[in-house]
């Protein structure tokens, strides 16, 4: 049991680094002759599920929350429902499993908890994790609309001002390798840099700080976390209320009393910490199937048929004696 | 019980298929070559810069 408990940990983190590197799989565009480069090629019109900056020289895919800043700034076009089906298909199919298994800036956020520095566990305050919705709102969806320049275009807020996976996957490959680049670094730079130690901080401290408090990506799975088909369910017969699911939960949830938290990144810890076995993450719902025993009783006891022998008086129903009969 | 999760079904169908629509809405108006065109071009906000 302990081994199969280590392997599913190992399991999840081989799918996160081998998410992480189809998000990033051109590597070789650092080292390219002139400073680095960004992939150009066709994959970069489909969005990744999770959060990485398309101005990483690696990144293949598009970023889908800085997609969809970019089509709502437009010119022409005030919402992208090319972007928003995508997310809207992947959060009800799979929800915040998205952010616990697929997000590359997940998986450098659990890297990052890895820091072994001298600190107190810090527990954020209730209202932290609702930070994430306004930034959704104002950032993502308001204000590419809303705050354009004399032709109309908008800029990409949340990227602009907030988002710490383009300072880091982008920012800082890209400013390192052109010089030219260096030259306008500005204040908005050294702010985005500010932002970027600041989540990297939080993220020593508190586990997952940008999933919790930031991430817009992860506000807009956690609302489909109510309805995905990818859900966590909590079998109450086995459930002994003992408490440890959320104990160990890094995400603060506790699976019993909310087993389709928006907070929950389906990783599984809770089931792999429950005594009882009680907690089930997948798809479908937990239907708890009855032991042979349990229904036989459950059917109530009848006595076997006469000259019949072996059933013990308790008939289960096999129709095993029918058949001797007709014979 | 079952009732509840026949709903659920029925909203998780519902919400596929007004995804789908999306998608294809988005695709026909051009958003995909938007996208890819940010995509491929220096992001100058995102590093920063912009």
């Amino acid at each position: 049991m302990t081994e199969m408990k280590i392997s599913q940990a190992i399991k999840r983190k081989a799918v996160q680094i081998a998410a992480f590197g189809l998000n990033n799989c051109h590597v070789g565009n650092f080292f390219q002759k002139g400073g680095a480069k960004l992939y150009t090629g066709k994959w970069k019109q489909f969005c990744a599920p999770g959060l990485n900056c398309y101005s990483c020289p690696a990144a293949s895919l598009s970023c889908p929350i800085g997609a969809l800043q970019a089509v709502s700034g437009s010119m022409k076009l005030d919402f992208s429902f090319y972007v928003v089906g995508f997310l809207l298909a992947a959060g009800v199919v799979l929800g915040r499993w998205i952010c616990g298994f697929l997000c590359p800036f997940g998986l450098l956020q659990e890297l990052f908890a890895l820091i072994p520095l001298p600190k107190k566990k810090l527990r954020l305050p209730r209202f932290a994790k609702y930070i994430k919705y306004g930034i959704l709102v104002v950032f993502v969806l308001l204000m590419p609309v809303l705050v354009t320049n004399v032709v109309g275009m908008g800029d990409p807020a949340f990227c602009q001002y907030i988002c710490p996976a383009g300072t880091l996957e982008g920012g800082v490959p890209l400013l390192s390798t052109h010089p030219e680049l260096r030259k306008t670094i500005g204040g908005l730079f050294w702010w985005k840099l500010l932002v970027l130690v600041g989540t990297v901080a939080g993220c020593v401290m508190v586990y997952r700080f940008f999933c919790k408090t930031m991430c817009p990506l992860g506000a807009i799975y956690g609302l489909l976390n109510k309805v995905s088909f990818y859900r966590l369910t909590v079998d109450e017969k086995k459930c002994i209320r003992c408490g440890k699911c959320a104990q160990v939960c890094g995400m603060e949830v506790d699976p019993v009393r909310h087993p389709q938290s928006m907070e929950c990144i389906r990783c599984g810890e809770c089931a792999k910490a429950c005594p009882t076995g009680a907690i089930r993450l997948g798809f479908g719902v937990y239907r708890r199937k009855e032991e042979p025993k349990q229904a036989a009783q459950a059917a109530g006891a009848a006595a076997a048929p006469e000259g019949q022998s072996g059933c013990g008086g308790r008939c289960a129903e096999c129709g095993i004696c029918k058949g001797k009969e007709q014979q | 019980m079952r009732s509840k999760e026949g709903w659920l079904n029925a909203l998780r169908l519902l919400l596929l298929c007004a995804a789908a629509v999306m998608v294809a809405v988005g695709i026909s108006r051009g958003e995909v070559a938007m996208v890819l065109k940010k995509a491929i071009n220096l992001c100058l906000e995102c590093i920063g810069l912009g």
